[in-house]
């Protein structure tokens, strides 16, 4: 069995997501939060509803940096054997997952990740702390990536 | 079958019916769909009008769903394409298949469908669910399955088949071809909970809610003595389950199949049978008391056992290989599992600047590894030492925080099934750290390139 001889190099070197837009999908998520704490803010009185809309604005303000940050941080490289995550900004992480231990991969596309063309790649393995994932693909990159990573994890079956 | 096979790739939906079994089945979520419904209707003034809308909604999801579920079997993989918010495509590959169940729940089985549950490795989410389809139609997909999956993960031979059985006294044969590998005499057992803080900690409580008890005779103490009651309950309760799982323990393995046999229990006595190959990962703990006798314990995380049915009690009774053992038998044991000598693996140490994060107890931790498997030590007051095989390590995790940055160090987790051994490498040099996780991919598949050896 080649173990894919005739993939292009390029897919060797770093691979980047579309940070842009992931960030804007992370930033998204505190709509929910901070609409009910306007809400509540508006339906209370005095000191409280100025509090809880102090609170609504103060936080989008302290992680609009820091998630536009880790979002850009994701990248990955497709590896002989294995592939290769990394992100995170103030903790930062290095994920190794082998082909031969994946089990399945799963994308995932929300509501918000749609309008913005872009979706999640999920790698399950045996294990359930592995976690391994890669938000923020284009939708078709993440469904070539799919289509190679199982097809890698077929060469490099390895049993439990 | 090149004809079956193209049929089973085209995207086919579940049967039209199947928007009924689920109703009947997802009462919950339908009873909130109906709820925002009425409520949302009533509000807005449309009375009667919003009666006849709920269920209309509600049935209207579930053709929504059914017309957006679609499965296939194209090449290799089960492919499971749903949901109407969150779209969600789901490719599981047919040699992962662990199991195949076909169910036939009441209101399925009234209509003559089945639901056919594919079980593969993969943790909590590797459950895929075809609910529900005709049932001659999930028989047949069933077989067309079955008929592809070739290479079910089976339990592998042990890695020690061919180990000299010269460690094995000779004479302690059981019925069934059973050889004793260790038993845990009364003396020992004794011992063990002698030396234990925990059962220290659970007798003081118990004196103390004794003395509490006598002095609440007097009278207005009721609160106290039921307080002291349920103290004593509990420690009482906590130190029978710790005898029931050591008290007579005796590790056995069988000739025929290579499987392990663990015996023990006070009143009750308890056998499981754990086939060596599903063994994922070794823990061997030294407790600080039992180190002054030289004693340890060893704990397995067991492939199978965190996905089945089986009751907590029952896997955590599984996963104890010895509970308590001399630290060299503890020691030989473990490296018969693990096929290869873990006592001559050398540790490299943490170094000097992590005492910034361990202190003095950096002299416990460090890693090594040979070419079969890789040993992490750790711990504070009691000394773990971890172990797995290469081809067992599912994914690696490195990670660095702000505070390891400024001193250049990285902690390491090497993931294996579900389990109470957690392997983890803290504090090691970075820059050591990373080569480590980079080169460990082709340690834990050294035969990637070869083929798939046959089973």
């Amino acid at each position: 069995v080649s173990n894919g001889a005739g993939r292009p190099v390029s897919i060797e070197d770093w691979q980047f997501v579309e940070g842009r837009s992931l960030a804007t999908a992370e930033r998204a998520r505190l709509l929910v939060p901070v609409g009910i704490l306007i809400l509540l803010g508006v339906l209370n009185a005095g000191v409280l509803r100025w509090t809880l809309i102090a609170v609504a604005v103060a936080i989008p303000a302290l992680t609009w940096y820091s998630l536009g940050r880790s979002a850009r941080s994701w990248r990955f490289r497709e590896r002989e054997d294995d592939l290769l995550i990394e992100h995170g900004s103030l903790v930062r992480r290095q994920i190794v997952v082998p082909y031969g231990r994946m089990q399945f991969v799963d994308i995932k596309v929300g509501p918000v990740e749609r309008s913005l063309g872009i979706a999640t790649i999920q790698l399950h393995t045996a294990s359930p702390k592995s976690g391994a994932r890669i938000p923020g693909l284009l939708l078709e990159q993440a469904e070539l990536l799919r289509d190679r990573l199982a097809r890698r994890g077929e060469d490099r079956m390895a049993r439990l | 079958l090149t004809g079956e096979r193209e049929a089973w790739a085209q995207p086919r939906r579940l049967h039209p019916l199947s928007v009924l079994v689920n109703l009947s089945r997802e009462g919950g979520r339908l009873l909130a769909v109906l709820i925002v419904v009425l409520v949302g209707g009533r509000s807005a003034g449309l009375g009667n009008l919003a009666e006849l809308a709920a269920p209309v909604a509600a049935v209207g999801f579930g053709v929504l769903t059914w017309l957006r579920t679609t499965f296939q079997v194209e090449g290799e993989e089960l492919r499971l394409t749903s949901g109407v918010v969150f779209r969600q495509i789901r490719t599981g590959r047919l040699d992962r298949v662990q199991a195949m169940d076909l169910n036939q729940p009441f209101a399925a089985r009234l209509l003559g469908l089945a639901e056919l549950r594919l079980q593969f490795a993969g943790g909590e989410h590797g459950e895929f669910r075809l609910a529900s389809v005709r049932h001659a139609e999930a028989t047949a997909l069933r077989a067309h399955l079955l008929n592809r999956v070739t290479t079910t993960p089976r339990p592998t031979p042990p890695p020690d088949a061919e180990t000299p059985p010269a460690e094995i006294p000779p004479s302690d044969a059981l019925p069934g071809d059973e050889h004793v590998l260790f038993a845990l005499s009364t003396r020992m057992f004794l011992g063990s909970m002698a030396l234990s803080a925990t059962v220290w900690a659970a007798l003081l409580a118990t004196v103390a809610a004794l003395a509490l008890g006598s002095r609440s005779l007097l009278p207005g103490g009721i609160t106290t003595l039921l307080g002291g009651g349920s103290v004593l309950l509990g420690a009482a309760g906590f130190l029978y389950a710790r005898a029931q799982r050591s008290y007579g323990f005796t590790l056995s393995t069988t000739n025929d199949d290579g499987a392990l046999r663990l015996r023990h229990g006070l009143l009750n006595r308890f056998t499981h049978t754990v086939p060596v190959g599903r063994i994922q990962a070794v823990a061997i703990r030294e407790p600080l008391l039992w180190r002054t006798a030289g004693w340890a314990q060893v704990r397995i995380s067991v492939a199978g056992h965190a996905d089945g049915g089986e009751d907590e009690e029952d896997r955590h009774a599984a996963s104890m290989l010895l509970p308590v053992a001399p630290r060299d038998v503890a020691l030989r044991i473990a490296s018969r599992l693990l096929g290869t000598d873990l006592a001559a693996v050398t540790l490299r140490p943490v170094p000097d600047r992590a005492a910034a994060r361990l202190g003095p107890w950096r002299r416990a931790h460090g890693y090594g590894y040979d070419d079969q498997i890789v040993v992490a030590a750790g711990g504070l007051f009691e000394h773990v030492r971890t172990a797995i095989r290469h081809d067992k390590i599912q994914s690696i995790m490195r990670t660095q925080g702000p505070w390891q940055r400024a001193l250049s160090l990285s902690s390491v987790t090497l993931h294996a099934t579900r389990g109470p051994v957690q392997i983890t490498i803290a504090h090691q040099d970075a820059d050591e750290a990373e080569a480590f996780v980079l080169s460990q991919a082709a340690r834990a598949c050294p035969h990637s390139s070869a083929p798939t050896p046959a089973q």
